[in-house]
Order: structure tokens, then sequence, then C-alpha cells
């Protein structure tokens, strides 16, 4: 398992740091985000909305794109009718795939 | 803002510990949510100095632990998002206001400034020019005054923020972990250039500046001062350890 981090600062908004725990390409089953948090100073209206964010990321293949990214963090963001205050879903989605690229 | 003719309550300054301030909040807006408490403008601070982090926030990152531990400051997570927040005994007032939802605009951004126009008016009355800057700051000359942060529950908002009067920068970024990125689009080389204090611009006091504080934020509202209801000292002692737990503080 490897975990690795990053943070970005949206500019006028707020910082995003994400970590995620990576389980190595094993039995033919690709490399994995298995855990995901999301953390900054950023607000995210309910505030239990954030766990749902970070379900969304995890157990994805660490190939995944940055636009399936984004559409899954905003398919949650709709279907929970969160309020994103400081970031966008596109914002996470490209912290998190910038993370994975240095992992990779 | 649609609070004209309604009724409010005052709770005058008062300093509790980090854990009580925030169980203070909750247990106020448990009860507005109930239409048990009347809508309230609370003016307090904390003793003895605290962090507050947001809800969202990494306590590691946030906050340098060590040093609030060898200065027995306190740290305390919030049930709103937000940055972390440096609380000094003396230099420092915080104030929430917790209301139905329905007496702000539903618009985030629009009723963050609606609650903060009261601060404006009193700081314009002490004679500092104050704007919004951002989401959630309040800024003079360029530099940071006043942090706030909302939450809304149950139907109801509930706004606390920081007001800067007097604190020692260096102490507060002695305590607080601010890396490089938060500032890379502020046009600043040092954190500590981006904040300053209500002292500077003037021979007020800190007493001068709670009652201004009060006056504005009573503008056009009926509001009479109360302590907290007999319920509401109940729920606090019931939530009060939950703030104070290991296990929340150290939540993310």
């Amino acid at each position: 398992m490897i975990e690795i981090e990053k943070s970005h600062k949206v500019v006028n908004g707020k910082l995003l740091h994400v970590r995620l725990n990576i389980q190595e390409p094993q039995n033919n089953h690709p490399a994995t985000i298995v855990r995901a948090q999301l953390t900054g100073d950023f607000f995210i209206h309910p505030e239990e909305g954030v766990l749902r964010i970070e379900e969304v990321i995890q157990n994805l293949p660490t190939s995944i794109s940055i636009e399936s990214l984004t559409n899954k963090v905003d398919f949650v963001r709709r279907n929970h009718h969160l309020q994103l205050i400081g970031f966008t879903p596109f914002d996470v989605a490209s912290l998190v795939r910038e993370a994975l690229d240095e992992y990779a | 803002m649609n609070t004209h003719n309604s009724s409010w309550r005052f709770i005058p300054f008062s300093l509790n510990s980090a854990a009580v301030n925030m169980a203070i909040d909750e247990a106020v807006l448990d009860h507005v949510a109930q239409g048990i408490s009347l809508p309230t403008i609370r003016l307090y601070g904390w003793s003895p100095s605290a962090v507050s982090i947001g809800y969202f926030q990494s306590l590691q990152k946030e906050v340098r632990l060590s040093v609030c531990q060898e200065q027995h400051i306190d740290i305390v997570r919030r049930i709103t998002g937000g940055g972390a927040v440096y609380h000094d005994t003396t230099g420092e007032i915080t104030y929430s206001v917790i209301a139905p939802e329905s007496y702000f605009s539903k618009g985030i951004l629009e009723s963050y400034h609606e609650i903060e126009q009261p601060i404006i008016d009193a700081l314009t009355q002490l004679g500092i020019q104050a704007e919004f800057a951002g989401i959630n700051d309040l800024i003079v000359n360029g530099k940071k005054v006043s942090g706030n942060a909302q939450t809304r529950r149950k139907g109801v908002i509930l706004q606390h923020g920081t007001i800067l009067f007097d604190v020692d920068v260096d102490k507060m970024f002695s305590v607080l972990n601010v890396g490089e990125e938060k500032i890379r689009d502020k046009f600043i080389s040092n954190v500590k250039e981006r904040v300053t204090c209500l002292k500077s611009f003037g021979t007020f006091t800190k007493n001068d500046c709670l009652k201004q504080l009060e006056e504005s934020f009573s503008v056009g509202k009926n509001i009479t001062t109360h302590a907290l209801t007999g319920a509401e000292l109940q729920r606090i002692q019931e939530i009060g350890n939950h703030y104070a737990s290991k296990e929340w503080v150290n939540s993310r």
C-alpha cells in the first residue's frame, strides 16, 4: 500500500488537499485507490457531503481519466444536492489526477 | 435580510473554553431550530487562547501541535468549514449569528455579506473602512481583519467569525501552519503581510469595539439581552465533552 498526497490552492477559491492510499497492481488487478481523504479550508453544504465525495473516489483504478473523475464528483454533487464553495468537481478531479500522475 | 420586526436575543461578550464556545453555538442552533430559543447574536472570547480548525481541515497539517501544547493553547474543531483561526484571549473578538435560514438570502455568498454588513458598519463608526474580500473575509487596506464561516443545519444558519482586535501576529503564525500554496494567489510573499488588527487604525478600546458591534448588529431588530436558557445549558453540558474529545478534534 502506498500513500500519496497533493495540495492545490484554487485561484480565488480555497485550498484543497487530497490524501490517497493506493493498492499496487496484483494478480491481474490494476492499481486502485483504496482510500481517499479530502481536506482543506473549503466549504461543503451539508458538511457530511465530503464523505460522499471521498467514497466516489475510492475503488477507482489509478488510470481513471480527469473527465471520468470530474463526472463522478459532479454526479455526487447533484445527487446529494451539495453546494461546493471555493472549489469545483473539476478542481477535485484535477488534484486527484495530478497526485496519481506523480505516483505513476 | 428579512429581520425587521423579528425578536432576537443578544448574548453579551463572555470568555469560555474552546469546547464550551463551540457547544454553545451548537446548543443555540438546536434550540432555535426547535423554535424554543430566539434567533441569537453572541459576542465571545476564548480562555485559554485557542485554535479553531475548520470542519474539513487536517489537524496535523494546520496546527503546530507542539507549540500549542507548550503554550497551553486549546484546540477545537468547528462544525463549520473554512480555515484555522487563532483566538487570542485578549486580542480577538468572535461573534455568532444563529437564526432561521429564511431570515437571509438563499445564496451562500449573499448571506455571508448580509450577516457581515453590521461588522462593516461597526468598523465604519470606529473610522475604519472595511470591505468584503473573497468568499468569507473582511479586509482593511487589503489586509484581512475578519474571517467568517457558516453552516446550515435543521433550517438554521449558524455563522461565526473572528475579528482581529489586537493580535500578536508572530504568535498567531507560530501556532498555525500556513503553507505557501495558501498565499500563492495573493501577491504577497509572507503570510504575516496578509493580516492586520483593528487596533492599528485608532485609539479605541476592545470595549468600544464590542459596544459598536452590539449596536450595529441590533439595527433593524427587536433585540433584547438574555442569558442562555436552562435547556441550552443542559445541552451544552451534554455536547461539551464531544467538542473536547480527541476523536472529534483528530477526526481529519
